[in-house]
Formats: structure tokens, C-alpha cells, sequence
């Protein structure tokens, strides 16, 4: 059964687009961007400011998603995320060697960061969510493969909703698309309007 | 106990720890810094060790011994000025 | 739904090259970690016994050709897996899974003294371009994909491909992962302080750490019709499997396991399997306090005092990271094959006074295994393998 889309956001170039709307426009500059439409979104939430920009950007995409929709599945089991980049945790792998290229001691907290699936840990810490959790990496995003994979696991009766899509972070370089989608619901958005809004 | 020591390491665990929306005024002396106190965690124990060898020289080879010393800035500055070289 | 079969396995680690060499290893519980001095550090490490230019060697690759470490025991391992596979009218896939992808080359250009002429260390350094050249030198792949979970990376992968089969996408899956050691890592657990300056002791009550090793491990998957198709026959059956996240810490495991829980708890639902009927886990038992205290509390939690016998390998191997899960399914695999489980070496005093924790490889009537493998950022994943009947 086609996974139906409850809602999507965007994160680019200093803007945030939830449902095709522009949530929050702010700085274009990563740094700024994040913190920005932290405080835009109402979040308290002092562990946000310990993530790297990965993680930053898929937290706060997926809390834009969640506050987009009536339930926001706090503490819900059946949600399962799956996310994908091309540059892995590229960002902070570089701040890692700098450390050992400059011979200084290497921080935990930094290599922490340096595996692309600790994004999922922090989304599943903040929203209690014990369920599947996966990480792919590809060289572009496919909204087609994503939505594929989140009907498996419906199909599979793994979960019964699938949120995540593709966060890339390098350099100052951040885009975030990111899908919640549910079995046996309704579908808000087309894929056509998620495959058009996706390919900008 | 030195009041600069104290303030010092309260702008260090600001800055190395990433306690965003805190102030050296915010962090009281005798206030613990794990648990309910200012929320710190298991990898903040291990940069304040990191934070100890980077800016006094001073190396902690097991965990286990922080938590007697990271309890509050008391002990942490307490264990800086004993040991400092 | 359809049933999935392993029918070829490939493995290379600090025990050996294949897997004859590795269950005589496991067999005389003779482990590969080694005292060496590595990076210009004396550390407990587990090395391929292979040097770069002896695996290219095996491999037949040109010496002048620059590859990754972690490819080339990728391709190594894959290739035994793979054996002589053909394309036969097969729809068939690829899932690889690593951590440290080609950092163990990207990293030598940082301090190599001519920086502008070993810009080509950086070409390998994806890992999707290490799947990319394993995939290439393997055969042909329809679908070809790359996992990275930190250390149930190449465990998700496993389960990735079972699920393909199962629901009918793929005939047949080469599934596995693949990690060289490398500073970067080595470094990064040091800092961590999880890092055991001693042969790790998985279970032990005095144990100090991990050790890290290096590896890569692949299995093939493949439906009955599938086998029918290809000639292979069954090595075991992939009888269930299951992924949940813990929710706690990004690095720490909750002290009741609670995501380990849930991992083998759906993973025997998934099987239709009672608690009773697992005759072996073998744990993830990294050796660190806080991984075996909470896998200890997970496995009490989900099968009561009669606890199955379980051992941790990595004492044998060390933490390989991306690929322990492939590496431990083979383990598992062997243990079905050859009616054994294998030893928790190197644990003087259990902290469990159960006696499920085996202290020497014995003969056991193993007929179904569960394999666990816990990452960083709370994934969890068990698998279970049964004896293919």
C-alpha cells in the first residue's frame, strides 16, 4: 500500500518551508540559520546547542514537521526513521583531523559526530521513539526510494509512520527534505506536489 | 580558592561544553554540575578532562575519579590548585 | 512471504583470511588481538594479518593501483562469500555497510610532506565509493546500497537484504560490511576513554574496554526459488530479525538495555521463536562497563533466569565497528554448522554467576542463534539464524 504523505518540509538557503509555506526565512549563513529557527520554533531544549550543524538540521526539520502536524507522536513506538545523505558526517570529520593533524587532544563530544546515524539517536532521544532506525548513504536524493522503503516497512508492519528523507550538511553548504508519511491514513500531499517541491 | 580560577572555569565549560544560553553568573559555585544540576553528561565529564590537560596541564587517566572532582566548581577548582604544576 | 537462506559466507579478520582459517581459530580460542605499536602507539589492536600489498597481491591488483584498506578486505571477504555466483537471470542486490570507508587513505594525506601530490588519497575516501568498487570487481548488481550505523552498520545490512527477499524485491542479496583501523577512530575512542590499554575482557568484572579491530564479513541471501535457480545450497536460514533504537545517549546504553530489549524481542517475534529455543546469543560484548552491564540487564530482562549460553567474540577480534555484525554472523553461522558455541576468552570473573556465559568452545546442539549488535546513536539490531534443515 502507497505510504500517504502527512507533510513535508524543506531547509535551504536560509529559508524553512513546511507544506510548500515559508515557516521561518532567516540567515543563509549555517551558523546562524540553526540557531535562528530554533528559537522560531518555541524549542527549549539546551542539548540542541551540543549537536553538530548534521544533527541541528534534521532535529530542527523534524520538529518543524512534527509541530505541522496534530499529532506528534510523542513516545510513539510505531514511528520509524530512516534518513540519507551523500556527504556522511563529512562536516565533522573535518573537525575531528584538524584536531589530530594540529596534534592537539581530540574532543569526545566532536567524534561523537562523526557517524551520519547519531543525528537519528538525538531525534529519538528528544521524541522517546524506540523504533527502527536506518541510515543510507547516496549520491542524490530519490523522494521515489524513500517512499519505497517507508511502505516496506509498513508492509513489513514495522511501523505504521516513517519520517526522515535527506539531510546533507558540508562546508556551510545545508539542505534538508524531509517526509512524514503513515500507513492506513489519508494522504494531505500528493507525491507529485512532495516530487516538485523536492526537486528545487 | 581563587575567585579568577572559579570564573575562568566557568567560561571554559561555557565555551567547550556548549552551554548556549548560560552566563558565569548563571553557574554557581556550590552547585552540582551532573545530574539535576546543570544537566552535564558522561561526555561533558570527559571534555572537562580534556579542558583540564588543554588549559592546566593536568591528565585524568580514569573517568571514575571525575565524579568526586567534577561534583561542583569548588571541587574542580579545589583539584586544580592542588595539583597544578 | 518468502524465507531467506544463507548460502555463502566470507570473512577476514585479525583471525585469518576465510572462513576454514577462522574457525580453526575460534575452534582453539586463539585470539588475533595483538600488543602493537600502531600510529606511534603501543595499543591491543586486531589486525588483518595481511599487509596492503599482500591482500592487492591475493586480489590481483596492479601495485601501483591506490586502494583503500577497508575495500580490499572488503573485496577479499565478499568475493569468498560471492564464490562462483553467476548473474543466472537473478535479480540481485548489494548492501555494503561501513564506518571508516577510505579514511585510512584520506588520513595519510594529512601527513604526508607533499600534500599536492597525494591529493588521489581523497578518491576512495566515500563509502559509497568503496561499495562502488566492491560492487564492480563482485558482479552485477541491480540495487546496490550502502549502510552506516556505526557498529550494527553491516548487522542493518544483513537485515536490509533478508527484508528484500522476504518481500519479494530481490532473489538474492550480498550482504556484509567492511572497516579498516585507522587513526581517526583509534584516536576518537581513546578520547572517549572506552579504550582498554589491556586485552579487552568482555564480561569481566574488572574489564577497562574495548579493543578495535579491523575486518569485513559478507554473507549471500537467497530465496528457495532463487537457490533452485543458482544451485546453492542452504548454509542456514536468516530466520529473524530486528532494529529498534535505545532513546537514552548518543554514546551509552540505558542501564535496563531497554533498545536491546526491544531488539531481540521483536527479533524473536519475527522468528515465531519462544525464548526457550535459542540455543546461543552471541553478544555484542564490546568489553566496555557500560555495554555489557546493560546487554547483561537486556538479555536477563528478555529471557528471565534461564538465560541461553551467550559469548562475546571480541576478544577474539575486537570491535571491527561497521562490519561486527557480519563478522558475528558468520560466527553464528559456523556455531550452527559445526553444533558449537564458542568462548568468552579472556574473562577471569564473570560479572553474571549464572553459568550461561561460556568460558570454553564446547560441543552444543546449536539450532538456532541470536546475534546482537549495538551502535552509537542508540541502533540496536539482533538477528537470528537457524540451522538450515
Amino acid at each position: 500500500m502507497q505510504p500517504a504523505i502527512l507533510a513535508y518540509c524543506v531547509l535551504k538557503g536560509g529559508r524553512a518551508k513546511v507544506n510548500g509555506q515559508t515557516y521561518f526565512a532567516g540567515s543563509q549563513v549555517v551558523d546562524q540559520f540553526l540557531p535562528e529557527l530554533y528559537a522560531a520554533l518555541g524549542l527549549n531544549y539546551p542539548k540542541f546547542f551540543k549537536m553538530d550543524n548534521l544533527a541541528k538540521l534534521a532535529f530542527l526539520a523534524t520538529e518543524a514537521l512534527l509541530q505541522s502536524v496534530p499529532n506528534p507522536l510523542h513516545a510513539n513506538d510505531n514511528v520509524a526513521q530512516f534518513f540519507m545523505n551523500s556527504d556522511s558526517s563529512l562536516d565533522t570529520d573535518l573537525v575531528h583531523q584538524a584536531m589530530i593533524n594540529e596534534h592537539r587532544n581530540v574532543s569526545p563530544s566532536v567524534f561523537v559526530y562523526t557517524l551520519p546515524n547519531i543525528l537519528m539517536g538525538e531525534i529519538a532521544i528528544k521524541n522517546k521513539w524506540h523504533g527502527e532506525n536506518l541510515f543510507i548513504l547516496a549520491p542524490d536524493f530519490n523522494v521515489i526510494d524513500w517512499l519505497n522503503e517507508a511502505r516496506l516497512l509498513f508492509d513489513l508492519q514495522k511501523a505504521t509512520y516513517c519520517i526522515g528523507g535527506w539531510v546533507n550538511c558540508l562546508n556551510g553548504n545545508y539542505e534538508a527534505k524531509l517526509v512524514l508519511a503513515a500507513a492506513n491514513q489519508p494522504a494531505q500531499i500528493t507525491i507529485e506536489t512532495l516530487k516538485d517541491e523536492f526537486a528545487v | 580558592m581563587s575567585e579568577s580560577l572559579k570564573r575562568e572555569l566557568k567560561e571554559h565549560l561555557i565555551a567547550q561544553l556548549n552551554l548556549a544560553d548560560l552566563t558565569p553568573e548563571d553557574i554557581a559555585d556550590d552547585q552540582p554540575l551532573f545530574g539535576n544540576g546543570l544537566g552535564l553528561d558522561s561526555i561533558d565529564a570527559l571534555e572537562i578532562i580534556v579542558i583540564l590537560d588543554n588549559e592546566y596541564g593536568l591528565t585524568l587517566k580514569n573517568p571514575e575519579e571525575g565524579k568526586e572532582i567534577f561534583h561542583t566548581i569548588n571541587s574542580l577548582a579545589a583539584y586544580i590548585e592542588k595539583n597544578k604544576a | 512471504m518468502k524465507q531467506v537462506f544463507v548460502t555463502g559466507i566470507g570473512i577476514v579478520s585479525s583471525l585469518g583470511i576465510g572462513r576454514v582459517a577462522t574457525f580453526k581459530q575460534l575452534a582453539a580460542e586463539e585470539s588475533g588481538i595483538a600488543k602493537t605499536t600502531l600510529f606511534g602507539k603501543e595499543i591491543f589492536v586486531g589486525q588483518v594479518p595481511l599487509t596492503n600489498k599482500e591482500l592487492q597481491r591475493q586480489l590481483a591488483i596492479p601495485q601501483e593501483e591506490v586502494v583503500s584498506r577497508t575495500a580490499l578486505l572488503g573485496l577479499l571477504a565478499a568475493k569468498e562469500a560471492w564464490g562462483s555466483n553467476r548473474e543466472g537471470g537473478l535479480r540481485t542486490a548489494f548492501i555494503n555497510s561501513s564506518t571508516v570507508g577510505g579514511m585510512d587513505l584520506s588520513e595519510q594525506y594529512f601527513s604526508s610532506e607533499n600534500k599536492e601530490a597525494n591529493a588521489n588519497l581523497f578518491l576512495m575516501h566515500d563509502l559509497g565509493t568503496i561499495t562502488n568498487y566492491i560492487a564492480r570487481s563482485v558482479g552485477d548488481f541491480g540495487y546496490v546500497s550502502t549502510i552506516s550505523t556505526a557498529c550494527s552498520s553491516a548487522a542493518n545490512a544483513i537485515m536490509h537484504g533478508g527484508q528484500l527477499i522476504e518481500n519479494g524485491h530481490f532473489d538474492r542479496v550480498l550482504v556484509g560490511g567492511a572497516d579498516a583501523l585507522s587513526n581517526f577512530t583509534i584516536q576518537g575512542f581513546q578520547s572517549l576513554m572506552v579504550y582498554s590499554d589491556k586485552w579487552c575482557m568482555p564480561f569481566d568484572e574488572n574489564r577497562t574496554g574495548l579493543n578495535l579491530g579491523e575486518g569485513a564479513a559478507y554473507l549471500v541471501l537467497e530465496s528457495e526459488e532463487s537457490m533452485t535457480a543458482s544451485g546453492n545450497v542452504p548454509l542456514a536460514v536468516l530466520g529473524g530479525w530486528a532494529n529498534a533504537n535505545d532513546a537514552y545517549h548518543s554514546t551509552g546504553t540505558s542501564p535496563e538495555g531497554f533498545g536491546a530489549q526491544k531488539s531481540m524481542q521483536a527479533a524473536l517475534h519475527k522468528a515465531g521463536l519462544a525464548i526457550s529455543e535459542i540455543d546461543y546469543i552471541n553478544a555484542h560484548g564490546t568489553a566496555t562497563g557500560n555495554n555489557d552491564s546493560s546487554e547483561l540487564a537486556a538479555m536477563q530482562a528478555v529471557f528471565g533466569h534461564n538465560l541461553p549460553l551467550y559469548s562475546s567474540t571480541k576478544a577474539f577480534t575486537g570491535h571491527t565497528l561497521a562490519p561486527a555484525g557480519a563478522l558475528e554472523a558468520v560466527f553464528s553461522i559456523l556455531a550452527l554448522q559445526n553444533n558449537l558455541v564458542f568462548a568468552n576468552i579472556n574473562c577471569a570473573t564473570p560479572i553474571d554467576a549464572s553459568g550461561s556465559l561460556v568460558l570454553q568452545t564446547a560441543v552444543h546442539e546449536t539450532k538456532t542463534v541470536l546475534s546482537n549488535s549495538f551502535g552509537f546513536g542508540g541502533n540496536c539490531t539482533s538477528l537470528i539464524f537457524k540451522q538450515a534443515v
